[in-house]
């Protein structure tokens, strides 16, 4: 999602990653119990992934992420201005990257008066990443493995 | 669904938040503003600041 940003950023697209609970808190990211518990998983999340989009941490009781949804990897496009454009239940780089691409190529059109706007609504899929879901568990700790394979 | 800081994982509570997604926050509607804190900086900031002059991609998630 980071490759996304730095591609939409010359078009005059604003990119941010919202820190929310802890999915699959563990033994070493366990749930936060401060702010300055939630801080220190946001900067290790930055630094360990390489993280390059401007992080915003959501408030201990999750005030942004429940206004949204819970979910816990969520994707929301906003128009400027503030309406909601695409909203994904898991975030996918390749459906983002597509519905991106289509929606600033369309926008030009419609300036041109070529295009006008629908709404669609869609069933998509995404890769499996096992491996990577696997990794992202052990970093946790155990308690994430086991509470995850029951 | 329980404390929003659970200390398990139970994926009963993401099947159940995944059958309201779609009942939620429509295309076409508004998104909600909240203040959160910039990790770079440590200061308050409005989400809605995002999108107030450009069109914003806006991940949820964490660490884990």
């Amino acid at each position: 999602m980071d490759d996304l940003a730095d591609r939409y950023t010359d078009r005059g697209v604003t990119s941010a990653f919202v820190y929310t609970r802890e999915a699959h808190p563990g033994e070493r990211y366990g749930p936060h119990t401060s702010m300055e518990v939630k801080r220190s998983h946001a900067q290790a999340f930055r630094e360990e992934v390489g993280v390059r989009r401007r992080i915003l941490i959501d408030d201990l009781a999750g005030t942004a992420h429940r206004a949204f949804h819970p979910l816990p990897n969520l994707t929301y496009v906003i128009a400027r201005g503030g309406m909601i454009s695409y909203k994904a239940g898991w975030t996918d780089p390749d459906d983002v990257a597509r519905f991106m691409d289509h929606t600033l190529d369309r926008l030009e059109a419609r300036r041109a008066g070529e295009v006008l706007p629908m709404v669609t609504e869609q069933i998509a899929w995404r890769r499996r990443d096992d491996e990577g879901f696997r990794r992202g568990l052990e970093r946790s700790g155990p308690q994430a493995i086991a509470d995850f394979d029951g | 669904m329980g404390p929003y800081n659970f200390a398990n994982f139970d994926p009963t509570r993401d099947e159940e938040a995944f059958s309201g997604f779609l009942d939620r926050l429509h295309v076409g509607e508004r998104a909600p503003n909240a203040t959160v804190e910039d990790l770079a900086t440590g200061e308050a900031a409005e989400l809605r600041s995002l999108w107030r002059r450009n069109m914003a991609i806006v991940e949820f998630g964490s660490f884990t």
